[in-house]
């Protein structure tokens, strides 16, 4: 618990409001310098802040790089305006179909990087109970939680029941026909054991209250501080400084 | 909303959401061109209607965009599945072959309907990784946007969720009567394998 960093440890809705607010301002704001050049520098130095720079980087080149790749190849070749930027050979490379890219992979990247910096410096738990104490059923997070531990086991089951269907001689290497028939085999055990242990689960949770219509306590404790008020206080006035900027002026 | 879910439910929807997940996963290591990533999201519709269904979409998608969140709104084509599927199977959508069928193709035409506008309109025709190449290749033809990513989509997606419906339908049918009873669409199958 005392290992978090700086950002871990503010109160999980602050810090969603936050990053809800710099996402929205990239997407009103609109310009590609802007989501480039201030928005995710701003996002990796946060996350250099919380000690999780090479991680966070790793992550948010991995999932948006090779999208972001697509859209330009895309917008840019095939983009119907007659402007050319570039000429090789038989490719020309349009303009406008460069700007539109480029607004467009900005906002990926603000949007994009903002919500990856709220989950990896949230822990899922505290999440989970912040949403709870602000009226969100204890029901949808227990779906949310439960489904984060059983994902891995998942997995880790249907590697036996792969190796077990192999060792009884079922294929899975060979022409396409011969692996989409090993597909079934796999999942097929791995669903029907899960689903009957449904039934214990059901009695388990009952033993501890589970659907019961009372106030729920919890092993966690986790408070706003005043702290997070003059962060959220101020982020918002910062916004509508922002908004009237854009907007009124 | 939640409230009214029962127990047996609430503890189907992380199984199915995790089958998405696993399905996934498994075609990767069979190395099959396909997704196969909505396997769960049927399964949950079929046996629990659609709100069971249409949460196992969005959940799945939520889950995938904390490590990517390119993929959250896309979550409405998974939630669209959901409800389409869950809507057949109360009207006995995964009784039969026959019906099955004209499942899968209901399902198809959602995903065409809901993903074909979100990746012109969202992410100016790009859709993930290898897919875009088909996209490009129909641009590189002379076809515009639309009809680029409209034609993408139909290639990738059709295969895919014709045989997801229809697996979800082989597992129906392996699952025990006893298993069954406990869902609330479950006995829907039941009467079915007795006769």
């Amino acid at each position: 618990m005392n290992k978090k960093g700086v950002i871990s440890r503010i109160y999980p809705l602050t810090k969603l409001v936050v990053v809800l607010i710099i996402a929205l301002t990239a997407i009103i704001w609109g310009d590609y310098q802007f989501g480039y050049f201030i928005v995710v520098p701003l996002l990796i130095f946060l996350a250099f802040l919380e000690g999780k720079f090479v991680s966070y980087t790793k992550k948010m080149i991995g999932a948006m790089i090779i999208m972001c790749t697509f859209i330009f190849i895309i917008k840019g070749l095939f983009d119907p305006s007659d402007q050319i930027l570039w000429n090789f050979a038989f490719i020309s490379v349009k303009k406008a179909g460069i700007e539109s890219a480029l607004r467009l992979t900005s906002i990926i990247f603000a949007l994009g990087g903002s919500i990856l910096l709220f989950f990896e410096t949230t822990d899922l738990e505290d999440l989970m109970i912040a949403l709870q104490k602000m009226g969100m059923s204890h029901v949808s997070t227990f779906i949310f939680l439960s489904t984060l531990q059983m994902i891995p086991q998942f997995a880790q089951k249907s590697k036996v029941i792969m190796q077990a269907q192999r060792a009884r001689g079922i294929e899975t290497e060979g022409n396409i026909l011969i692996r989409i028939k090993a597909f079934f085999p796999t999942l097929t055990p791995l669903i029907i054991s899960s689903i009957s242990d449904i039934e214990d689960k059901v009695v388990t949770m009952e033993a501890r209250a589970f659907s019961v219509e009372v106030k729920k306590t919890y092993m966690q404790i986790l408070d706003i501080k005043l702290l997070d008020y003059i962060i959220i206080f101020s982020s918002l006035i910062l916004f509508v400084i922002f908004l009237v900027w854009r907007y009124l002026i | 909303m939640m409230k009214k879910l029962g127990m047996v439910t609430i503890l189907l929807i992380p199984i199915c959401i995790a089958i998405n997940f696993v399905g996934g996963q498994i075609v990767t290591v069979l190395k099959l061109p396909l997704y196969l990533d909505v396997i769960g999201t049927i399964l949950a519709a079929a046996l629990t209607g659609p709100i069971g269904g249409a949460i196992v979409g969005l959940v799945t998608n939520l889950i995938l965009g904390i490590t990517n969140p390119v993929l959250i709104p896309f979550a409405l084509v998974n939630v669209a599945v959901g409800v389409v599927a869950g809507l057949a199977a109360q009207r006995g959508g995964f009784k039969t072959i026959k019906g099955t069928a004209i499942t899968s193709i209901a399902i198809w035409a959602i995903v065409q309907i809901t993903a074909v506008p979100m990746t012109v309109i969202l992410f100016g025709g790009v859709a993930g990784g290898g897919a875009s190449v088909i996209t490009g290749f129909f641009l590189a033809a002379g076809k515009g946007i639309w009809e680029a990513v409209f034609s993408q989509s139909i290639i990738v997606e059709t295969v895919d969720k014709i045989i997801s419906t229809f697996i979800a339908y082989f597992i129906i049918k392996r699952i025990g009567a006893s298993t069954l009873l406990k869902f609330s669409l479950g006995p829907k199958y039941v009467d079915e394998a007795t006769e």
